[in-house]
């Protein structure tokens, strides 16, 4: 096996005209978070449905575990868990009926599963609750529990908080973390929700169109983000002179008459303040900017950003 | 698949289909006990009006209702969103419909079981004569053959529209059809080689005029039957809207 736990090549689907994942070759590595971000109808749940086998790709190879995921369905998908959009159960049963349901099919029968399973969501065990009285954060819950029950090695999560109110995701956000820093499980998460992604994941994919723009870790993502101080002084011009004399810099730019850029952020802040002081310059406000990893996201999708 | 065919009967809990069979068995049994007023001087024993019930059965009423049970029962997998679930097991489609289809066979005989007792209710009730308690016994034993045998017979309509997202009513049309024409497919000889008549001969149905039954052919069309179902299983595979709609555009 690789390094990496799932990986694609040049996976690719059409239906019929429109192409919803073209040429996408994702890297997600052993014990980490991959969080792949996209817009709606970007193609994340195409990709993990490909990922899975519940869709043939038109070209290209999903690799898990180092397989071939065609033909080794049997050998590689019990070791994942798995939630495909919306969470799919029987209506007329309790969350506990439904998880026995699938237990039984999996063929586990371990004490005390589906209890622990329950408990790790927040759902009571053998409520009389049917499936069709839950609430849509319940729902989703119990697709986590399903996802979580068999203690596969690796998750493949399609937007596992949607429909969850804050507190929800709260919860869910750190069990998922502690699932994959204490059980050392490889999580493959997708959303539209670049502030969750960007809590949660390791790493990054970020596909539009079906095209896969970036991958990185979300270290690598932030330190692309442009930061700088911006000072805002009685005269910008003069202290842009002071400034590159006293530190041999030219990193900045002046934006206007009282308005300067500097893009080094390194440089001690209170020694410039005190420097400009003493040379006669007023100073209204200093302060440290960033662009947000939203202006990125909107910058390398051509500028509609994200939710 | 004797597990995946257990859990099929847990799934049936509080779920309204099941009354669907119970409700049609009770309509058959009914059915025939007003025909039996409206027909001629013919004393009603036991085997006469048991027999009728089951003519009536396999003729009008359960070829659709066997079909729409396992048309509902494979298609709420789809409808649930629950298949995804399964595939991902991974347990493949054609396991999960061979599994249903046993599941569905315990559920004929469950019907036959239902139909017997509603027949012995109306039949005691009704103070027919003729009763023996190795008679009874019979009539339960041909009820549950006859059922099998006419499931056995429609099996290739479940396989074929069990595939296909959304056209199970289709096939329970289809399934009426093919049990109405039954009727005159025996009246014209054809009752031997015409698979939903061909339990008849197997059950050694005894109707007023003593029909030739031939079981060599009967046993054989049901087998073929059979063979024909469990080589579309083999194959079959979950069509859903979307790979119709891929294999059009392909097509074009
Ligand atoms: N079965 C299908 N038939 C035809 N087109 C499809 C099918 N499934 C998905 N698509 C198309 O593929 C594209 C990607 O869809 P996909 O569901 O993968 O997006 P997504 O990133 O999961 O979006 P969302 O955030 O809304 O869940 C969409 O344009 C969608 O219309
Ligand atoms: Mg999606």
């Amino acid at each position: 096996m690789g390094e990496f736990i799932i990986e694609t090549h040049n996976l690719t689907k059409r239906y019929g005209n429109q192409v919803s994942v073209s040429d996408l070759n994702i890297h997600v590595k052993k014990g980490r978070i991959y969080g792949l971000l996209g817009r709606n109808g970007a193609g994340k749940t195409t990709t993990m449905r490909m990922l899975l086998g519940l869709t043939a790709p038109t070209s290209g190879e999903v690799k898990i575990f180092g397989y071939p995921m065609q033909g080794n369905e049997r050998k590689v998908l019990p070791r994942i868990g798995c939630l495909i959009e919306s969470p799919g159960f029987y209506p007329n049963l309790t969350a506990t009926e439904n998880l026995k349901i699938f237990a039984q099919l999996r063929g586990i029968n371990k004490p005390g599963y589906i209890k622990g399973a329950l408990e790790l969501v927040n759902l009571p065990y053998r409520d009389k609750k049917l499936f069709s009285e839950y609430s849509l954060g319940m729902k989703q819950r119990l697709a986590i529990a399903l996802a979580i029950m068999h203690e596969p090695e690796v998750l493949i999560l399609d937007e596992p908080i949607n429909g969850l109110d804050p507190i929800g995701i709260a919860e869910v956000r750190s069990f998922i973390r502690k699932l994959c820093d204490a059980a050392g499980k490889t999580i493959l998460i997708s959303s539209h929700i670049l502030s969750e992604i960007s809590l949660l994941a390791d790493d990054i994919g970020i596909i539009d169109r079906g095209i896969l723009l970036e991958e990185e870790s979300l270290k690598e993502l932030e330190e692309k983000n442009a930061k700088f101080v911006h000072f805002i002084v009685s005269d910008a011009k003069k202290a842009a002179q002071i400034i590159g004399n006293l530190f041999q810099t030219r990193n900045m730019q002046i934006a206007d008459n009282y308005s300067l850029y500097l893009h080094d952020t390194s440089l001690p802040v209170a020694k410039i303040n005190r420097t400009l002081m003493e040379n006669g310059i007023d100073i209204k406000e200093v302060h440290l900017c960033e662009d947000t990893l939203e202006d990125y996201f909107k910058k390398i999708t051509g500028g509609e950003g994200i939710a | 698949m004797l597990k995946i065919a257990k859990t099929e009967f847990h799934k049936l809990k509080r779920y309204s289909v099941v009354w669907i069979g119970v409700a049609t068995m009770l309509t058959v049994v009914l059915l025939t006990r007003f025909m039996a007023t409206a027909s001629d001087g013919a004393v009603h024993t036991l085997e006469y009006f048991s027999n009728n019930v089951i003519w009536n059965n396999f003729s009008l009423i359960f070829p659709a209702t066997i079909t729409l049970i396992a048309g509902y029962i494979i298609e709420r997998e789809r409808v649930d969103d629950t298949l995804k679930n399964i595939l991902t097991i991974p347990i493949p489609f054609r396991k999960l419909l061979a599994g249903k289809l046993i599941a569905v066979g315990g559920l004929a005989i469950i019907l036959a079981a239902i139909e017997f007792a509603f027949t012995m209710i109306v039949f005691f009730i009704s103070r027919f004569p003729g009763f023996s308690f190795a008679g009874m016994l019979l009539v339960l034993v041909k009820m549950i053959g006859m059922n099998l045998f006419v499931y056995v017979a429609v099996l290739p309509i479940i396989i074929f529209t069990g595939q296909r997202a959304g056209s199970f009513m289709a096939g329970v049309g289809f399934s009426f059809f093919y049990g109405f024409v039954g009727t005159f497919a025996s009246g014209h000889g054809l009752g031997n080689i015409y698979p939903i008549t061909a339990g008849l001969g197997l059950i050694s149905y005894q109707s007023g005029e003593t029909a030739a039954y031939n079981i060599f052919f009967n046993a054989v069309i049901l087998l073929l039957m059979f063979v024909i179902s469990s080589a579309m299983i083999l194959f079959a595979e979950n069509k859903t809207p979307a790979a119709k709609a891929n294999t059009k555009v392909k097509k074009r």
